[in-house]
């Protein structure tokens, strides 16, 4: 496996999804190859920094908005 | 009607089609969020954002129940995805509408082609000729630093509709690729294309921002 092959390879590996031949030749092509597995690494840490940016919290405001239209919406209905 | 084996957020989707309030608040607590975050990858305002996800509320609401659902009809083919997947799929086809950009996987290869040696090279042939620096601890404190949403923030914005989209829901807010595929109405294999050009964008807009290139 060369490293661009490994590169095309790369979000099916990350995925889980390659079949197995091909999982292990990625595997073992980062086991050769260092600056392949800093890419590897630095898409994994690219990865990780984006689960930062989750916004969790709806505002109360639109909150009582979409309570607003659901009750409408029930209103309509019945 | 029974209810069967319901669980989670069918069972609160069709508590919501009885007119339970309660169960509408808990389904909006869990997934508006990535909802409004999957909205704002297109073109337009946060209040534009919020208007489509309301919307597609209200259209999943009014739907007749999908398949496996208490209430569905027979002939509804199996294979129904997930509560969020289909609101996020009315988000998807609100914000087509009305922006007119439709979502398409990439056909380029995903990292710069120019970084690799050529397929004809005799020594490194497809191997890096430019190839990526470790990123040490001075990396770390950069990816660590205040501004960094922001900039992560934006710059996933400037990988395109379809890249910010497949991010935003796969690698921000956690979905299956199944999920993100239904939402964003794609086949798998398109998905996970976008994924990989997106990651790559991404890493690369940080590599340049880390090694000053």
């Amino acid at each position: 496996m060369t490293c661009r092959e490994l590169v095309a390879l790369l979000t099916a590996y990350l995925e889980d999804v390659l079949p197995r031949a091909e999982r292990e030749g990625v595997e073992a092509h980062l086991q050769a190859c260092p600056d392949c597995t800093v890419y590897v690494e630095q898409v994994r840490t690219t990865i990780g920094a984006l689960t930062h940016l989750r916004e969790e919290n709806v505002p109360q405001p639109v909150l009582d908005e979409l309570v607003e239209a659901f009750v409408a919406g029930s209103r309509d209905d019945a | 009607m029974s209810t069967g084996a319901l669980t989670g957020d069918d069972w609160l989707l069709h508590a919501c089609r009885e007119g339970d309030k309660a169960a509408f608040v808990t389904l909006v607590r869990r997934h508006h969020p990535a909802l409004v975050a999957l909205a704002r990858c297109w073109p337009g305002d946060a209040h534009e954002a919020q208007h489509e996800v309301r919307g597609a509320w209200m259209t999943l609401l009014s739907a007749a129940p999908a398949a496996g659902q208490a209430g569905a009809p027979a002939a509804v083919p199996a294979g129904a995805t997930s509560v969020r997947a289909r609101v996020a799929r009315e988000v998807t086809r609100a914000a087509t509408r009305r922006t007119n950009v439709l979502l398409q996987a990439p056909d380029e290869p995903i990292v710069d082609p120019d970084r690799f040696f050529p397929r004809v090279n005799e020594l490194w042939p497809d191997e890096w000729a430019d190839p990526p620096r470790p990123w040490g601890p001075i990396a770390a404190r950069r990816l660590s630093r205040a501004d960094m949403p922001r900039l992560l923030v934006r710059r996933t914005r400037e990988l395109g509709v379809a890249r910010a989209a497949a991010l935003t829901l796969r690698d921000i807010h956690a979905w299956s690729v199944l999920e993100c595929a239904a939402a964003l109405d794609l086949p798998e294999p398109q998905l996970r294309s976008l994924l990989g050009a997106a990651r790559e964008g991404l890493r690369a807009a940080l590599e340049a921002e880390i090694d000053n290139r």
